[in-house]
């Protein structure tokens, strides 16, 4: 079962990942004869308490995507009454742990919500969409998280 | 960028009554069309995109009450409404 590590921060738990555009969204660039914009890599919070992971507007616009959804969220700031924001469809791969396992997990189309990370100084939020299918463990005495796919 | 899917998505809430059965699958929308209905999302956004090519569609998981995601931090986003 592949596994990989992050370290606890001041942020919280933080994994780098690979963002592009989903599997078949570089199909159709593909039938369309146009270049796969650049991958992008994106330090993201492992966050329990986020239900949908979230990148930061900056990725979404290097990668050149629009929504493709919607959905209702709630945070602190929304005082019940939910916000309906904007779904992106996007690919991620999360890498492994050394050259002879360089990729962990690989999902290929997922829906992710748009927010302004980066003055947090990360790229976004690890959701329990993708935890869902993983065992994660918080190490809290080794100052690292450890998840398996 | 927040106003593109304003058509379709008012198309969804128009047929919605009419998806009743479909409850949890994903419908692929585009303008006035109800392109297909579709068992996961990656279905539905493999068939958005081979109909739609680059141009703007709606995947929209089908519900009669709306699915709402929880975040325990604010992240600052565009609201639509």
């Amino acid at each position: 079962m592949p596994h990989i590590s992050g370290n606890i921060t001041a942020w919280g738990p933080l994994i780098n990942v690979i963002v592009g555009v989903s599997q078949p969204r570089a199909a159709a660039l593909a039938r369309a004869n146009q270049q796969l914009p650049s991958v992008v890599v994106a330090k993201l919070v492992v966050d329990t308490g986020a239900s949908q992971t979230s990148l930061d507007a900056s990725i979404l616009q290097q990668l050149q995507i629009a929504p493709t959804g919607s959905t209702g969220i709630h945070t602190p700031s929304t005082q019940g009454v939910p916000h309906v924001v904007n779904l992106f469809d996007v690919s991620i791969l999360i890498p492994g742990p050394n050259p002879a396992n360089p990729v962990a997990h690989v999902i290929p189309a997922i829906p992710v919500i748009e927010g302004q990370f980066r003055a947090q100084g990360i790229d976004g939020l690890l959701g329990r969409d993708i935890l869902a299918s993983t065992r994660f463990i918080y190490a809290g005495p080794d100052q690292i998280v450890l998840i398996s796919f | 960028m927040a106003e593109a899917l304003q058509q379709e998505l008012e198309f969804y809430k128009k047929i919605l009554p009419t998806l009743s059965g479909e409850e949890g699958k994903f419908a692929v929308i585009i303008g006035n069309d109800l392109i297909g209905v579709f068992e996961s999302y990656a279905d539905g956004l493999a068939a958005g995109y081979a109909r739609a090519g680059l141009s703007p569609f709606l995947l929209k998981r089908i519900a009669a009450n709306e699915i709402i995601s929880y975040f325990t931090r604010d992240i600052d986003v565009t609201c639509r409404t």
